[in-house]
């Protein structure tokens, strides 16, 4: 791996020699997760380099749809233009930079500028402006002064990703193996996802890095965090549930996957408990029958793209009522808004061919566990805050976390999926993955 | 009556009548401006492109007058003018 270049403070480059010395070995500085001098340089080297997930093509289906979305600070109108063409348009007046479309979604054909009037197609083209031969004379011309589309702007079976790097390798090159197990969600059903209403969202004192490993790899804090859904009776008995799983890491793209099946001697139907007819739509539409096998036993699936992106979909007893269990689809950004601070974006989605009442039970299980009133979710986020406190505490910022769970582990020759997995979730090894793609980026 | 807005405008709508028909009223309350379309011109609206309305929007606050000349205040202060 590169070594700590120069032109990064002496700080912070002992800092980063410190995550690099400890990575392989499992040890992880507490530092990374709350340090505004690193925080820029994640800006810089990450996020500004990466593919971040954007929005889901059917928050926008129709000409005119748009919805406000962010990479940083950067505002992007994600619209849809009145030739069907998706675009990502920086939310800034070309004349004296003001934002030019403020409710964060809507349906317009035209953006017009509330400073002075600059009005916008919905294709990014500049086509009035008052006064305008008085004020810019004759030869002023309106071509060379539309809004200013993402650097890279692609899709991925209708999941859009923006990257403002315009060297950056193509989505599917970022993507690499991890598709396999994106696909297990995309290509569930012939007509694929749509999204349940616009994300919930709200915003949480801790780090984005420290969001993303509880739905990258941290199968292990069910056992603690969410004791109390164990207690109500609506998660298995066997508080090691999320153990009795695959996890899978993509080298040298710092993404990976948790697959987990039914505890041992649980009667949770197969297929995640999707009505048999989603059941024999999904035998034809996955690419491959392995595939379909794994999906066949996957009661709970999570996926973490590096940087930001995760999606988690569990099997769930929704209440302690309803004697079936219903599985439910979360997609979410972990945004981040400065050092210790983030934005979750959160949505709901289901496929577009699902039965009407099966929608609804889904939409109600996702409001019971996840997004802003979920049970689950404000147990995660109460810990989240409190890690992200310590780490920036004088003390607390000297001490190592200990990322050594299954370091001695074998990987599973037995897999059928791409990448490096383990036949056993409660490891580090996703996380471990991660902070060494983390670590390239930052130093190249 | 109805009432469309979005964040850039707030327009209503409403069906007027004459004594021997009827038209659609569109007011922007804000602009001050308002027209009533006859079917025909309804009609006409139908098949027009997002372009038509782009045109329309080159100004963007209504109708710029056409030929008027800007005129500096220069030519108001009439330094040993007729006021001299």
């Amino acid at each position: 791996m590169a070594k700590v270049k120069t032109g990064v403070s002496p700080r912070l480059s002992r800092m980063l020699e410190e995550l690099q010395e400890g990575v392989e070995d499992g040890l992880v500085p507490a530092w990374i997760f709350n340090d505004p001098e690193l925080f820029e340089l994640e800006k810089e080297k990450i996020f500004s380099r990466s593919w971040v997930y954007l929005a889901h093509e059917s928050e926008i289906p129709k000409p005119g749809d748009y919805v406000l979305r962010y990479v940083l600070d950067n505002p992007y109108i994600l619209v849809r233009g009145e030739d069907g063409v998706v675009r990502a348009l920086l939310d800034m007046c070309r004349h004296r930079g003001m934002r030019v479309c403020r409710a964060e979604l809507g349906n317009a054909s035209h953006f017009r500028c509330p400073f002075h009037g600059w009005t916008y197609r919905n294709d990014g083209r500049l086509i009035g402006v008052p006064a305008e031969r008085e004020a810019f004379g004759q030869d002023f011309n309106k071509e060379e002064w539309g809004l200013v589309p993402i650097p890279r702007l692609e899709a991925f079976d209708g999941m859009i990703f923006g990257n403002l790097d315009p060297e950056a390798p193509s989505l599917e090159e970022w993507l690499g193996e991890i598709r396999w197990y994106l696909e297990l969600v995309t290509k569930r059903s012939p007509q694929g996802l749509e999204v349940l209403g616009p994300p919930q969202r709200w915003v949480v004192h801790t780090d984005w890095k420290l969001a993303l490993e509880t739905f990258l790899s941290d199968s292990y804090h069910t056992l603690m965090t969410h004791r109390s859904l164990i207690e109500l009776g609506i998660a298995p008995k066997d508080a090691k549930y999320a153990m009795y799983g695959e996890q899978i890491h993509i080298p040298g793209k710092g993404h990976g996957s948790m697959v987990v099946g039914a505890p041992p001697g649980a009667k949770l139907p197969p297929f995640w408990g999707y009505p048999e007819e989603m059941l024999e739509r999904a035998r034809t539409s996955y690419p491959t029958r392995e595939q379909f096998e794994t999906a066949r036993e996957t009661r709970i699936l999570l996926v973490t793209l590096f940087p930001n992106f995760s999606f988690h979909n569990p099997i769930r007893k929704p209440d302690h009522k309803y004697q079936g269990a219903v599985p439910m689809l979360t997609f979410r950004v972990w945004h981040p808004l400065g050092p210790g601070r983030i934005e979750i974006f959160s949505w709901a989605l289901v496929e577009k061919d699902a039965p009407e009442w099966f929608k609804e039970k889904t939409r109600l299980s996702y409001l019971r566990f996840f997004g802003s009133s979920g049970t689950f979710e404000q147990d995660d986020t109460e810990i989240w805050s409190h890690v992200a406190h310590n780490a920036a505490t004088p003390q607390g910022r000297h001490l190592r976390f200990n990322y050594r769970m299954g370091l001695k582990l074998e990987p599973d020759p037995n897999w059928p999926g791409p990448g490096v997995a383990y036949g056993l979730n409660f490891t580090d090894a996703n996380m471990r993955n991660f902070h060494r793609r983390y670590l390239e980026m930052l130093l190249s | 009556m109805f009432t469309l807005t979005n964040e850039f405008t707030t327009v209503t709508i409403e069906k007027v009548q004459t004594r021997n028909g009827e038209r659609l009223r569109i007011s922007a309350p804000r602009m001050g401006y308002s027209v009533e379309l006859d079917p025909l011109e309804l009609e006409a609206l139908t098949w027009q492109p997002v372009e038509t309305f782009s045109r329309l929007l080159s100004t963007p606050f209504g109708p710029d007058e056409e030929g008027v000349e800007a005129r500096p205040l220069s030519d108001l202060i009439l330094f040993g003018g007729e006021h001299g």
